[in-house]
């Protein structure tokens, strides 16, 4: 009964994750390159957007995947606590991608009126400085399951 | 923490778009700009520029770190450049200028004069008028404006630039 109960938590939570890293940025940046600035409408090269759509959904199916292998396995295990690490990891490269996919300092063509960019490395420096600390609490987490791994296993089995 | 984040990272690049949706929140003054030079044979003397703008913070957050940036360019004909015999237009920055207007408080419109004086013209790029090509106008000078307005939004985490490109302000005669 216990594995079925995970096996649901680790599908919700993909399911949440892939709204969270893939759907909500799509449609952000979808709005974004179809925005009327002043009346007049954005122009990009259809490219940029195909960069940054591959590199969000790449990632994105990445986190959702190893969410399902965190969210699945039981509490406190030594494998939720590796997925877990493994999932802040992919989270570093999936903002990570945000920069080199060029969707950090986005810059579009007012037609018929000049130049408007949208700079958001630094909100990208301050998730990476969150994950860092997460890292430090993945990290602790999984020494901690492994010493008291047959402590966790006992309370495990009296549940 | 990260979810907080992630509502503030959102709510400010949404507040960084909502400005510019509507044409009423960044309003440039240009019929009502200043633009006086006084320049003649013996070289430039002087001049002042002002231009007054008002921007509405139509965001979530206050808007912060509002700058202004203005250079203005001077298209004209030059006799014998770049070789005796031709004449080549030219494109030289007589003005540039940046100045910072500070903060504006969410759901308030600012209302701003941008000015340059004498000493933010770069009095060297003023071309000699005997070297001018006269008889390529009218006009025979032509100014234009490049206009970056630059803000900053939650805390710094979403910075925003629209430019305004190639902005015919002024001709002569």
């Amino acid at each position: 009964m216990g594995s079925v109960k995970n096996m649901v938590r680790g599908t919700i939570f993909t399911a949440i994750y892939v709204v969270i890293t893939i759907v909500i940025p799509l449609a952000t940046f979808t709005l974004l390159f179809n925005f009327v600035i002043q009346g007049l409408p954005l122009d990009f090269e259809q490219q940029d957007y195909n960069n940054v759509v591959f590199w969000i959904v790449a990632f994105g199916l990445m986190i959702s995947g190893f969410a399902f292998f965190t969210f699945s396995s039981p509490k406190q295990s030594i494998r939720r606590a590796i997925f877990a690490l493994i999932q802040v990891l992919v989270n570093c490269l999936y903002l990570w991608s945000y920069k080199f996919s060029g969707a950090a300092v986005i810059s579009f063509i007012i037609v018929d009126f000049g130049v408007m960019t949208l700079n958001v490395q630094q909100m990208i420096l301050m998730y990476m400085g969150l994950y860092f600390l997460t890292i430090v609490l993945k990290v602790y987490d999984i020494i901690d399951f492994t010493i008291n791994r047959k402590k966790i296993r006992e309370n495990r089995m009296k549940e | 923490m990260t979810l907080s984040i992630t509502v503030v990272a959102f709510l400010g690049g949404l507040s960084a778009l909502l400005i510019l949706q509507d044409t009423d929140n960044i309003g440039l003054g240009i019929d009502d700009a200043e633009f006086n030079l006084d320049y003649d044979l013996a070289g430039f003397h002087g001049g002042n520029f002002t231009l007054p703008f008002n921007i509405t913070n139509a965001g979530y957050f206050d808007l912060e770190n509002l700058e202004f940036s203005v250079s203005i360019s001077l298209n004209y004909s030059h006799i014998d450049y770049p070789v005796p015999g031709s004449n080549e237009t030219r494109n030289v920055i007589v003005l540039e200028k940046s100045e910072n207007f500070g903060n504006i408080p969410k759901g308030q419109t600012g209302f701003f004069n941008f000015t340059a004086n004498t000493s933010d013209f770069i009095i060297a790029n003023f071309p000699d008028l005997l070297d001018v090509n006269l008889l390529r106008g009218p006009p025979v000078f032509e100014f234009y404006a490049n206009i970056t307005i630059s803000l900053d939004y939650s805390l710094g985490m979403h910075q925003l630039a629209l430019s305004i490109i190639n902005l015919l302000i002024g001709e002569l005669p």
